[in-house]
């Protein structure tokens, strides 16, 4: 046995104290038979051990003033029985303020609701309430500068008159880009007609002529499949006929 | 009156008010007396005890009735002592603790049964709050290391631990009085 041995069965032995608990009942502590055989061991070890010595005289000391001790009555440590009934008046209230107090609260809730809501309300950026504005303004413009100047008065004249010019250049490009493309259609258009009415049965020169109108014409490319589509059938029904009927 | 904890808090959230009373006069020995070696207080000591049922009362519908209910009641007493404890250090002192009390008792007959006791309870009131709590738990409420454990919401280990400090301070400070058997 060693002195930490010695210090762990003196623990062990003030664990046990008083050594009518129910724990050694219950097995949770040593046996008193035990303990006496560990305390007999560490004693024997206190003999020739000054450290453990001293040790053992403390912890004896301590076990007898700790059986003392608990077994004393002390009369401060006694709990009033008004207390108890004072604990149960005050539960009784206690629930009864708290009541009260949400009570009262209720009120004073709903009309700080309703003074929230209405601020709320009131400075709130609502979709309706912010000015609409085109994508076309901001061009060349930091970003969030768009927001900014919907939000600023003094702003809105010169985005007013942006708006306006930016819209007038839009319909000048729209007149423009329909001329460009309405010009060779009409002149395809015409030069068709004029082939229809000066021949019946269209020649081969004929369709050749309306082939090469039709390959000047390829700026409007998007019609002018449906141009050739028409233009082939023609000269096929030319060949047919060119070959069927005599020569002019 | 017998009931088990579970029917016990069952019939407090259902409104009993003998239910009420019959959790307080079981528990209030075992609170007031962790409270009263905690703050060494009489006054401190009813304040929270008061303090701790309600507590308790108020959070008895979030408590799980399967739980036992004696180491809840610790922990919440444990909590507000503490509490207690700290309010307490923010007050201005009133004076300092005479040092001339670690010196031996010069009073004859100190083997006397009744001053081993006072001897022992003067020492345990110049514990640390946790030692102190430990060792009154274990030695005077006859609660189990587990049990103190679960009320402290510490570690077995940790209350052993400290179980062992205490005694060592104690049986040192009974040396440095003279107390000797």
């Amino acid at each position: 046995m060693n002195c930490q041995d010695c210090d762990q069965i003196w623990n062990q032995l003030l664990d046990a104290e008083p050594l009518s608990r129910a724990r050694v009942a219950t097995g949770l502590e040593p046996s008193p038979q035990l303990l006496a055989e560990r305390e007999q061991a560490a004693c024997t070890h206190a003999l020739g051990c000054p450290r453990c010595r001293l040790v053992r005289a403390r912890y004896e000391t301590l076990r007898r003033a700790l059986r003392v001790w608990v077994s004393s009555a002390r009369p401060e440590m006694t709990f009033s029985p008004a207390l108890v009934e004072r604990i149960l008046a005050e539960q009784k209230t206690g629930s009864s303020r708290r009541a009260r107090r949400w009570r009262a609260a209720l009120p004073l809730g709903a009309a700080v609701a309703a003074v929230a809501c209405l601020i709320a309300l009131v400075l709130a950026p609502l979709p309706w309430r912010l000015e609409r504005v085109s994508p076309g303004i901001d061009r060349g413009r930091p970003a969030g500068r768009a927001s900014g100047s919907a939000l600023r008065p003094s702003n809105r004249q010169a985005d007013s008159r942006v708006l306006s010019e930016a819209l007038a250049d839009a319909t000048a490009a729209s007149w423009d880009l329909a001329r460009t493309t309405s010009e060779p259609a009409a002149r395809l258009g015409r030069q068709v007609l004029e082939s229809a009415t000066r021949v019946e049965n269209p020649s081969r020169a004929g369709i050749r002529r309306l082939f090469d109108a039709a390959y000047l014409t390829n700026r409007i490319e998007s019609d002018s499949a449906t141009v050739f589509h028409a233009l082939g059938l023609l000269a096929r029904q030319g060949e047919t006929a060119g070959s069927t009927s005599p020569k002019p | 009156m017998t009931m088990d904890d579970p029917t016990l808090v069952k019939a407090i959230r259902s409104g009993d008010p003998q239910a009420t009373r019959l959790l307080v006069e079981r528990f209030h020995g075992i609170v007031f007396g962790i409270c009263y070696r905690m703050l060494n207080h009489r006054q401190d000591a009813e304040d929270v005890t008061q303090e701790t049922f309600l507590r308790a009362l108020r959070a008895i519908f979030g408590f799980d009735a399967a739980r036992p209910i004696r180491p809840w009641l610790l922990e919440i007493a444990a909590n507000r002592c503490r509490t207690a404890l700290a309010l307490r250090m923010r007050r201005p002192k009133l004076a300092p603790v005479s040092a001339a009390e670690d010196h031996a008792d010069p009073r004859p007959g100190v083997n006397d049964p009744d001053n081993l006791a006072g001897e022992l309870e003067k020492a345990v009131n110049r514990l640390r709050p946790e030692y102190r709590l430990v060792f009154t738990l274990y030695h005077e409420q006859n609660l189990s290391y587990e049990e103190i454990a679960q009320s402290l919401d510490r570690p077995v280990g940790t209350v052993k631990t400290w179980l062992h400090r205490a005694r060592a301070e104690l049986a040192e400070h009974l040396s440095r009085r003279g107390v000797e058997c």
